[in-house]
């Protein structure tokens, strides 16, 4: 069992922390593609730290798709800590979507 | 006082409404003008070439073609302190809505509005190419001090000027948001619904972003004076973002996002968010889309 | 065959340079004015919400973003079908007469004033306000109290002295207090003074330099102003269009401005080159501004204005032809501004609360003309149903002037070069 190789694990305390600057950044230095998971609904420890994240996520896209990098490459995702097949299942669900859309196109943009 | 300060001035891609600002010290304008040698500046003075030895460079404006490019570089080499004067300078500021265009579309567009007659032609003769995007000056030079605002207040031109009179580091920048210093009352709660301005009349007393409107102030740096909200229309961010924030329109978008539904049926996130911060933002320009 | 270039054109806004070819002799053989920065407003409106475009149009130009804030907000009332309180209106244009005093007193005291006072053949590190100040601080501090003025009058009408806010679609945001109010009415009559006595300066003034006056920049052009019931008007009016022997006058509405105004692109400058199209380009070109003002109205709005344009008249016949009879023609602008902003600040309407009428965006085509310091500003823009922006044309001040500017250019070159 095991997630794709090329995921860069970020870690934050809850995704309640989780700031839109982080995925920006994320898409600046080159990710093809940002999956921001937290804690099942109703399950988070500070209540609603994942749904403060969901809201941020679904902002993103658009903010993403206005800047023509397209919000189908950052995704929610809910599950619990001790879900690892869930998590595996994810990660490849995400890994094969941006194989699908390609490389990030900001890359591609800058490269020349 | 020692010697006279040589100062330089110039405007790039801005609107020379800094300079209008420094002007309207007024008076205080015959106390500042006696120290001060404006050795170039082309908006109050004849001096065609930028001389050597500078003390002081105030930069107004982001960079737009190569020829501000090159200025910037020349300013840089020539001068002992450069400052980024204004919000264009800083962040880019509105002429960096242009990147959210290729320049290809923003000349095809321009050279083809309704009045035009040979919607053919570009202009290319003696007139310096556009780069692909506009830069504040920090990403072209080394910037020795940050001035925004649009304009920035006339008192905080005074400040930078006395400072750099007296060979003083400028410390003239408030570190805390614009609501910090907005007389508004706030209740700490987000809107359910997200207004447009002409739409009702916002009450008097009450935070404008509480009620609605689209008011950026949580992810502005305090200086103005809350002189939009004062007079009952939201900020827009013009003095661009504070020190703790990379990004200012991440911020308001951080903010913005806890009103749910609302934010995500706004039109114009970006033209919003960046209003003026494009240039500076994490992810600067619209991306094309490969044909 | 030598080239001279002159780079970068100073005490003025924006970003130019003038090349000058010249054959064996020394004689120019080609002349031309280079506008060397784009922006790209007109691309970056659209996809805006409407109503904040005038928060964005305002950085075209630092030196008149009233008139912009204006026309555009003018605009979109337009468009969206909105007839604004009559309060509303009049405090709009008492924003504007802000604006016209602050900008025409930066003109002439602080760009052009320095030419004259302190001579052409000046210093170049003195020719400027600095220097005027020094060798005329009388002058130098009326100059700077005109242009307190009207800068004050900006932010209490406004919100900002630069780059105005409170223009929405249906109206404005800001009421003038009464407190407010009276505080210019204390002053405006001081003020009143120093634009009089602004144009006894430049009336000596001419008579000093009347040979360059008559020698240089004199050029036969079309003229465009703003006329309201055939009189000089600032805020709201219709277009005239005077041709260059003053015989003929062509009046028609802003939003017909499509079917009178044509642009040309030309290869070697940024700008655009406006002209009549009914006569076409290059025929066609025209100036706007303070000379075109007094040459298309048939008297101006307010007296002390009116007895100061007959006199420009007996100097200059009509229509003016003389470049550098633009000075004189914004002093007498500003003196009528004055005059109008005391009417309006006597205006009973002037502290009204009633200021914003109900609006709703929709899908519409607006222009919105005002007359900026520099000639006439027009914006227009198509809007969507939503209100957002489709489409947008911007026919700016000085843009208008442009291709005159090179006539007159050339005129000079050619005139000092023989």
């Amino acid at each position: 069992m095991q997630y794709p190789a090329s995921i860069r694990i970020v870690r934050i305390p809850c995704t309640g922390k989780f700031d839109i600057t982080y995925a920006l950044r994320a898409f600046q230095k080159g990710a093809d593609g940002v999956m921001v998971v937290g804690c099942k609904p109703h399950e988070c420890a500070f209540e609603t730290g994942n749904f403060r994240a969901e809201e941020r996520v679904k902002l993103t896209k658009e903010i993403l798709d206005e800047l023509g990098i397209g919000g189908d490459r950052i995704e929610m995702f809910f599950m619990s800590a001790a879900e690892a097949t869930k998590f595996v299942e994810a990660s490849n669900i995400m890994f094969e979507k941006i194989n699908k859309l390609g490389p990030n196109p900001l890359k591609a943009s800058q490269g020349k | 006082m020692a010697d006279k300060v040589k100062l330089g001035m110039i405007q790039l891609c801005g609107c020379s409404g800094c300079h209008m600002s420094l002007l309207d010290l007024h008076e205080k304008l015959l106390d500042v003008l006696p120290n001060l040698e404006i050795v170039y500046g082309p908006i109050v003075a004849d001096v065609k070439e930028i001389p050597e030895g500078i003390d002081v460079f105030l930069i107004e404006g982001g960079i737009r073609n190569e020829h501000d490019k090159h200025l910037t570089e020349e300013i840089r080499e020539k001068s002992k302190i450069v400052v980024a004067w204004g919000t264009c300078a800083a962040y880019g500021g509105i002429p960096a809505l242009g990147n959210l265009y290729s320049t290809k579309n923003l000349l095809n567009e321009i050279y083809a509005t309704g009045s035009v007659d040979n919607p053919d032609e570009i202009p290319e003769e003696n007139v310096p190419k556009l780069l692909d995007r506009v830069y504040p000056v920090s990403h072209i030079i080394k910037v020795d001090y940050t001035v925004p605002g649009c304009p920035p207040k006339p008192e905080h031109n005074a400040s930078l000027i006395m400072a750099l009179l007296e060979g003083k580091e400028p410390n003239i920048l408030p570190t805390k948001i614009l609501c910090d210093e907005c007389p508004r009352k706030k209740k700490g709660i987000h809107p359910k619904e997200l207004k447009r301005t002409f739409e009702g009349i916002p009450d008097k007393e009450l935070c404008l972003y509480e009620q609605g409107y689209t008011c950026l102030g949580m992810a502005t740096r305090a200086g103005c004076g809350a002189m939009c909200p004062s007079v009952n229309v939201p900020c827009r961010g013009c003095y661009g973002k504070t020190d703790a924030v990379l990004d200012q329109g991440a911020a308001v978008a951080n903010a913005f996002a806890s009103t749910g539904d609302a934010v995500l049926k706004l039109s114009d996130k970006v033209g919003l968010f960046y209003r003026f911060s494009m240039a500076d933002a994490l992810i600067p320009k619209k991306v094309e889309k490969k044909k | 065959m030598g080239k001279v270039t002159i780079e970068p054109i100073s005490r003025v806004e924006g970003h130019g340079k003038v090349t000058i070819t010249l054959d064996e002799s020394g004689k120019p053989t080609d002349v031309k004015l280079h506008i060397t920065a784009i922006r790209g407003f007109e691309q970056f409106v659209v996809g805006r919400p409407a109503e904040e475009v005038p928060r964005i149009v305002p950085r075209i130009c630092g030196i008149c973003q009233t008139p912009h804030h204006l026309a555009s907000v003018k605009a979109i009332d337009a468009a969206w079908g909105v007839e604004i309180p009559s309060a509303a209106k009049k405090l709009r244009e008492l924003m504007l007469m802000g604006n016209i005093i602050h900008s025409h007193a930066l003109h002439f005291y602080y760009l052009a004033a320095p030419d004259l006072v302190l001579g052409p053949d000046a210093d170049p590190s003195v020719r400027n306000i600095v220097g005027l100040i020094d060798k005329a601080p009388e002058v130098a501090k009326k100059a700077i109290a005109t242009r307190k003025f009207g800068q004050t009058l900006i932010e209490k009408t406004g919100g900002k002295p630069i780059h105005p806010v409170t223009g929405i679609p249906g109206g404005i945001s800001k009421t003038l207090s009464e407190e407010e109010r009276d505080a210019f009415l204390k002053e405006i009559d001081t003020i009143i003074e120093y634009s009089k006595e602004g144009i006894d300066l430049i009336k000596s003034l001419n008579e000093q330099y009347m040979n360059i006056i008559k020698s240089l920049g004199t050029i036969d052009t079309w003229y465009l102003g703003i006329v309201k019931d055939g009189k000089h008007a600032f805020y709201d009016g219709n277009l005239r269009f005077l041709s260059p022997d003053g015989s003929e006058k062509i009046d028609f509405m802003p939003s017909e401005y499509l079917d009178y105004i044509r642009e040309h692109t030309v290869p070697y400058s940024y700008v655009k080159y406006p002209y009549y199209k009914k006569v076409g380009y290059p025929e066609g070109i025209y100036r706007v501004g303070p000379l075109a003002m007094m040459n298309v109205c048939d008297s101006m709005a307010t007296p002390l204005a009116e007895e100061a344009r007959k006199e420009f008249i007996e100097i200059f016949g009509s229509p003016a032809n003389q470049s550098l009879a633009y000075n004189h023609a914004r002093l007498i602008e500003l003196l009528g501004a004055c005059e109008r902003t005391k009417e309006l600040l006597e205006d009973s309407e002037i502290t009204s609360t009633d200021i914003k009428a109900e609006v709703e965006p929709k899908a519409g085509n607006g222009v919105g003309v005002v007359e900026a310091p520099r000639g006439v500003l027009i914006h227009n823009y198509e809007t969507d149903e939503r209100g957002i922006v489709v489409k947008a044309n911007m026919i700016v001040a000085s843009t208008h002037n442009v291709p005159t500017m090179e006539k007159a250019i050339q005129q000079a070159a050619t005139e000092i070069l023989k």
